[in-house]
C-alpha cells in the first residue's frame, strides 16, 4: 500500500532536527512532502546484512535478515527471506498449498503472498475453532 | 440549403467592402471606445479571481498539496479533473484552426482566431495542475530528460511523462500557429493605429511585413505545414491525458475506449466553450455580420455529433462493463450509478447525454439563449465526466480496506475558479490588444465570395473550393 | 507613409529570433555550468576549522596513518572524525604551549568535543558506507582528492550522483587490492627514501589527484577483482543501494 506526503509532516526546520531524526530512525530518510512512501522491506536491514555478508566474503544467510513487522509479530505470523534460495524458509512457506497471491488476476507480482486460514469444511471431523 | 430565416449560406452578411472589414475588425484594438461595461466587468471579474488563484497557490507552496481534498485512496481530484477538462477545451481551437484549414472549410475564418486563443489560455490553465500536483512543483524540471548531475532520465514508461511532452509540444505548437496567423494583421494595425507606441509594439510583432507577393507565399507555406503538425496533435493530446488512466490497472480505467472516447469529449468541451465566448462577444462588440447564425448552426452540429460520440461511450463503458462478467468492473459500474457519487453519475447523464438533444432542433439551434443555456450543460457534463471517472475508481478500488471518500476543500473550490478567473482575463485582456477576428482571411474570403471588393447581399457563397488562391487579402492597404 | 523603424533595426529582428531560438538552450548551458561550478559543490573551499589541521604535514611529513584518526573506517559506515584525546595522544607533549592549539586543550580540559565543520557530506537521502568502499580496495583519495597534500582540508570531489555511478555502473574501472589502500601513502612519504618508490602508474596518480583512467591490463586486472569480490554488476546500480 502506498502512502503520498501531501504536507510536511515531519519539520525539517523545527530544532534539535537530529534529535528528531535520531528519534525515529537514523538508517531511514524522514520523507519531506511531496514524497511517495512504501513499505521497502525494511531496506536498510537488508541493506546492513548485505555488508556484512559482503565484507566477510560469504552469501546473506538465511533469517540473518529480519524485517521490522517480522521481529514485532508476536505470533511469528510473518516470514522474511530470499525467495531465490530453495532451501531458505520463505522458500518452503511460499510452496505450502495454503500460500496465495492477493488479486492475482492482476499480474502485479506482488512479492507479500499470504497462507490461507485452514478450515475444517467437514462439521463431523470436529469444530472449527 | 434551407431557407430559414437568419439563417443565410453567406458567411458574411451585410453589405461589406475590404475596407469596411478591415476598419470593423481594427477598431476594436485601435478605438478605446470601443470596449462596453460587459468588458470591464469580465475583465475585473477574472482578474479578481487571478489574484485568489496567486493566493491559493502561494499557500500551496508553502504547505503542499495537502491544503487539497486529495488523500491517500483519492490520490487525484479536482487538480486533475481541472486539468483534463482545460486541456479538452482547447482542443477546438486546434481541430478549427488546424484540420478545418485543411479541409478548406471558409466558415473557420471568422472564428479561427479566438478559438486558437481559447486554445492557448485553456492550455496555460490545463498546465498549472499537474505542475502544482507534482508535490514538489520547485522540482518540476525533472520531467525534462536535460543534462543533470544525477545520471537521470524520467521514466518514459509512464504516460505522465508523456503528458508533459504532449502538453508542452501542444502549447509550442499553437502558439506558433496563433502568431503566425497574427502577422499580417498586425501589420495592418501598425499601419492603421495613429498612437507612435502602438505603432511601434505593432511594428515590431509584425517583423517588417509588408504584404509582398514573397511574403505571402512564404506564410501560406508555413502556415500549411504548421496545420499539418497540429492536426495530429488535435488527435494525440487527448489520447495521451487519457493513457493517464487507460494505462492504469484500475476499474473503471483500463479501458482501450478511452482514447477516442476522450479526443470526442475534448472537441465537444472546446466546441461548447467557443460557443460560450462567441455568443455574447459578437453582440457587444456587433461582430454579427462575420459570426453569422450560419457559423453558429454548424458549430451546434459538431458539437451535437461529438456529443453523441461521447454519450455512445458512456453506453459502452456500461455495457462492457456488464458484459467483462469481471467483478470489479461490474462493481466499479454500480458504484459510479449508484454509489456515493450516483448524483454525479446522473447529473452527468442529463447534462451529456439529454440535454444535447435539443440541438437536434434547428429552433433551438439558432436560439442564443437557449443554445447558450445548453454550451453551459455540455461545460458541467464534462467537467462531471472527468469527476466520475477519477473519483469512483480511485476510491472504489479492488479492496474494500482502500476505500475512501473525497471532499475537496475551498482550496480546490478557489483553484478552479481561479483559473475560470485567468481565462476570462487572458481571454478579455486579448479581445482589447489583438484583432479577435482574422482580418485578411476575412477579406480574402470577401473576395471569394464577390470576385472583387464589393458585396451585395447574396451572391456565390464562400464553400466553393479555393481557386482564387490566397493572393489579394491585404489589398487596400498598399 | 513614414518608415517606423530604421533598417539599422532588421539586425536587432534577427538576433532577436536567434536569441528566441537559441536562449532556452543558453539558460540550460548556464544552469548546467553553475551547477557544476565550485561555487556550488565546494570542491576545493577551505571551511573555516577551529583549528588549522593540516593533513600534508600529519600524512605526507610526518608519516600518520589514516587509520590512526579516522579509526573506523574499516569497519563502520563512518570513518568518523577522531576524538580529542586522539589529538592529545601527542599534543599532551609536543606543541603543548602553542596557541593554535588551544581549542584543543580546552576542549580536553572541559570535555567537549571540538566542533569541526563538516567537508565531506553526502546527501542525507544517500546512506554510504566507507567500510565496503575500502575493503573493494577503494582509495580514499579516489573519493576525497589528495588529502595527504592538503594543506588545509577542502572537498576533493563534487559527490554527484553521475559520478557515483561512473562507479557502480562499471566497478572494474575502479576496484582494487584491499591491502593496497592505506600502503600508498607510505610509499609516498616526502623526504624519505620512499618518495614514491616502487609505486604503479596507477597508484601515483590516485595519490597526486585521485584520478586515474584505467589501461586495457589494469581493467582486466580491475574485472579480475570484480569476479573474485563477487560483485552483482546489475544489482550495484539498483536505487536501494545506496537510497533508503
Amino acid at each position: 500500500m502506498r502512502r503520498f506526503n501531501f504536507l510536511n509532516y515531519t519539520d525539517h526546520t523545527e530544532e534539535p532536527y537530529a534529535v528528531t531524526m535520531l528519534a525515529r530512525n537514523p538508517n531511514v530518510t524522514m520523507r519531506a512532502r511531496g514524497v511517495m512512501e512504501k513499505c521497502t522491506y525494511c531496506v536498510q536491514r537488508i541493506s546492513a546484512a548485505r555488508i556484512e555478508a559482503k565484507k566477510e566474503g560469504r552469501p546473506i544467510k538465511d533469517g540473518e535478515v529480519v524485517s521490522a513487522c517480522q521481529q514485532a509479530c508476536p505470533t511469528k505470523s510473518i516470514t522474511f527471506g530470499d525467495m531465490n534460495d530453495p532451501k531458505s524458509e520463505i522458500a518452503k512457506v511460499k510452496k505450502q498449498p495454503q500460500n496465495y497471491i492477493l488479486l492475482e488476476e492482476l499480474n502485479t507480482k506482488p512479492r507479500t503472498t499470504y497462507l490461507t486460514r485452514l478450515r475444517n469444511p467437514n462439521p463431523k471431523l470436529g469444530k472449527e475453532s | 440549403m434551407s431557407a430559414r430565416e437568419k439563417l443565410n449560406d453567406d458567411l458574411i452578411l451585410g453589405k461589406h467592402t475590404f475596407r469596411t472589414i478591415n476598419d470593423k475588425v481594427n477598431n476594436v484594438v485601435l478605438n478605446q471606445n470601443s470596449h462596453t461595461i460587459p468588458w470591464a466587468v469580465c475583465f475585473m471579474v477574472g482578474f479578481m479571481l487571478l489574484q485568489l488563484m496567486g493566493l491559493v497557490i502561494l499557500w500551496l507552496l508553502y504547505r503542499g498539496i495537502g491544503i487539497w481534498g486529495v488523500n491517500n485512496p483519492s490520490m487525484w481530484g479536482w487538480d486533475i479533473i481541472n486539468f483534463v477538462w482545460w486541456i479538452g477545451i482547447g482542443h477546438a481551437g486546434t481541430l478549427i484552426s488546424a484540420i478545418l484549414l485543411l479541409l478548406k472549410q471558409s466558415w473557420r475564418n471568422s472564428i479561427n482566431r479566438f478559438a486558437e486563443a481559447m486554445t492557448l489560455f485553456a492550455v496555460a490553465c490545463a498546465g498549472l495542475f499537474p505542475l502544482l500536483h507534482t508535490g514538489r512543483p520547485y522540482m518540476a524540471y525533472w520531467m525534462f530528460p536535460y543534462p543533470n548531475v544525477l545520471a537521470m532520465t524520467p521514466n518514459f514508461r509512464s504516460p505522465l511523462l508523456w503528458d508533459v511532452f504532449a502538453i508542452s509540444t501542444y502549447a509550442t505548437v499553437s502558439a506558433v500557429f496563433w502568431f503566425l496567423g497574427l502577422i499580417p494583421d498586425l501589420a495592418s494595425l501598425r499601419d492603421k493605429s495613429k498612437n507612435p507606441i502602438f505603432k511601434g509594439i505593432f511594428g515590431a510583432l509584425a517583423m517588417g511585413w509588408r504584404g509582398a507577393a514573397s511574403h505571402w507565399q512564404r506564410y501560406e507555406s508555413a502556415y500549411i505545414m504548421l496545420a499539418g503538425l497540429s492536426t495530429p496533435l488535435v488527435l494525440s493530446v487527448h489520447s495521451i491525458v487519457s493513457f493517464d488512466f487507460a494505462v492504469a490497472n484500475l476499474p473503471g480505467w483500463h479501458v482501450t475506449l478511452f482514447p477516442p472516447y476522450f479526443v470526442a469529449g475534448a472537441v465537444y468541451a472546446g466546441f461548447a466553450m467557443v460557443l460560450t465566448l462567441a455568443i455574447p462577444v459578437r453582440a457587444w462588440y456587433n461582430m454579427k455580420d462575420f459570426i453569422t447564425m450560419r457559423h453558429i448552426d454548424w458549430m451546434a452540429k459538431v458539437m451535437l455529433a461529438t456529443g453523441l460520440i461521447v454519450f455512445y461511450g458512456y453506453l459502452c463503458e456500461g455495457f462492457f462493463s456488464w458484459y467483462s462478467g469481471n467483478v470489479f468492473e461490474i462493481d466499479m459500474m454500480r458504484f459510479r450509478m449508484f454509489g456515493p457519487y450516483g448524483w454525479a453519475y446522473w447529473m452527468l447523464i442529463l447534462c451529456n447525454g439529454i440535454v444535447p438533444q435539443f440541438l437536434w432542433f434547428p429552433k433551438i439551434r439558432t436560439n442564443l439563449v437557449a443554445l447558450f443555456i445548453i454550451c453551459q450543460f455540455v461545460s458541467l457534463g464534462m467537467w462531471l465526466e472527468r469527476f466520475v471517472i477519477i473519483t469512483v475508481s480511485l476510491t472504489r478500488d479492488f479492496l474494500p480496506s482502500s476505500w475512501g471518500y473525497f471532499t475537496p476543500t475551498i482550496y480546490d473550490i478557489g483553484m478552479f475558479v481561479g483559473t475560470v478567473g485567468q481565462f476570462t482575463f487572458l481571454m478579455f485582456g486579448f479581445l482589447r490588444v489583438l484583432p479577435m477576428i482574422n482580418n485578411f482571411e476575412m477579406k480574402e474570403l470577401l473576395y471569394r465570395m464577390t470576385g472583387r471588393g464589393h458585396h451585395h447581399g447574396h451572391t456565390a457563397h464562400a464553400l466553393e473550393p479555393d481557386l482564387a488562391g490566397h493572393t489579394a487579402g491585404d489589398g487596400e492597404e498598399h | 507613409m513614414a518608415q517606423i523603424f530604421h533598417p539599422r533595426a532588421n539586425i536587432l529582428a534577427k538576433f532577436s529570433l536567434i536569441l528566441l531560438a537559441t536562449g532556452p538552450l543558453l539558460l540550460l548551458l548556464i544552469g548546467t555550468g553553475v551547477s557544476r561550478a565550485s561555487y556550488n559543490t565546494k570542491v576545493g573551499m577551505v571551511a573555516d576549522q577551529p583549528v588549522p589541521f593540516s593533513h600534508e604535514h600529519h600524512v605526507s611529513e610526518l608519516g600518520i596513518d589514516c587509520r590512526y584518526c579516522h579509526s573506523n573506517v574499516e569497519n563502520s559506515a563512518h570513518a568518523t572524525v577522531p576524538p580529542t584525546e586522539t589529538c592529545m595522544s601527542c599534543h599532551s607533549q609536543i606543541w603543548t604551549n602553542s596557541p593554535l592549539l588551544e581549542p584543543v586543550r580546552q576542549s580536553y580540559k572541559t570535555n567537549t568535543p571540538i566542533k569541526w565543520a563538516q567537508v565531506n557530506k553526502v546527501p542525507e537521502f544517500v546512506y554510504f558506507n566507507h567500510s565496503i568502499h575500502i575493503k573493494r580496495g577503494l582509495n580514499c583519495n579516489i573519493c576525497h582528492g589528495s588529502v595527504q597534500q592538503m594543506q588545509l582540508a577542502s572537498k576533493g570531489k563534487a559527490f554527484f550522483m553521475v559520478w557515483c555511478l561512473n562507479c557502480h555502473r562499471n566497478p572494474e574501472k575502479f576496484v582494487n587490492d584491499p591491502d593496497k589502500v592505506f600502503s600508498i601513502y607510505e610509499k609516498g612519504l616526502k623526504g624519505t627514501d620512499h618518495e614514491y618508490a616502487d609505486l604503479l602508474p596507477e597508484e601515483r596518480d590516485i595519490l597526486n589527484s585521485g584520478e586515474h583512467t584505467r589501461t586495457p591490463e589494469e581493467l582486466a586486472k580491475g574485472e579480475a577483482w570484480v569476479k573474485k569480490f563477487g560483485i552483482k554488476k546489475k544489482q550495484l546500480a539498483d536505487c536501494w543501494i545506496c537510497h533508503r
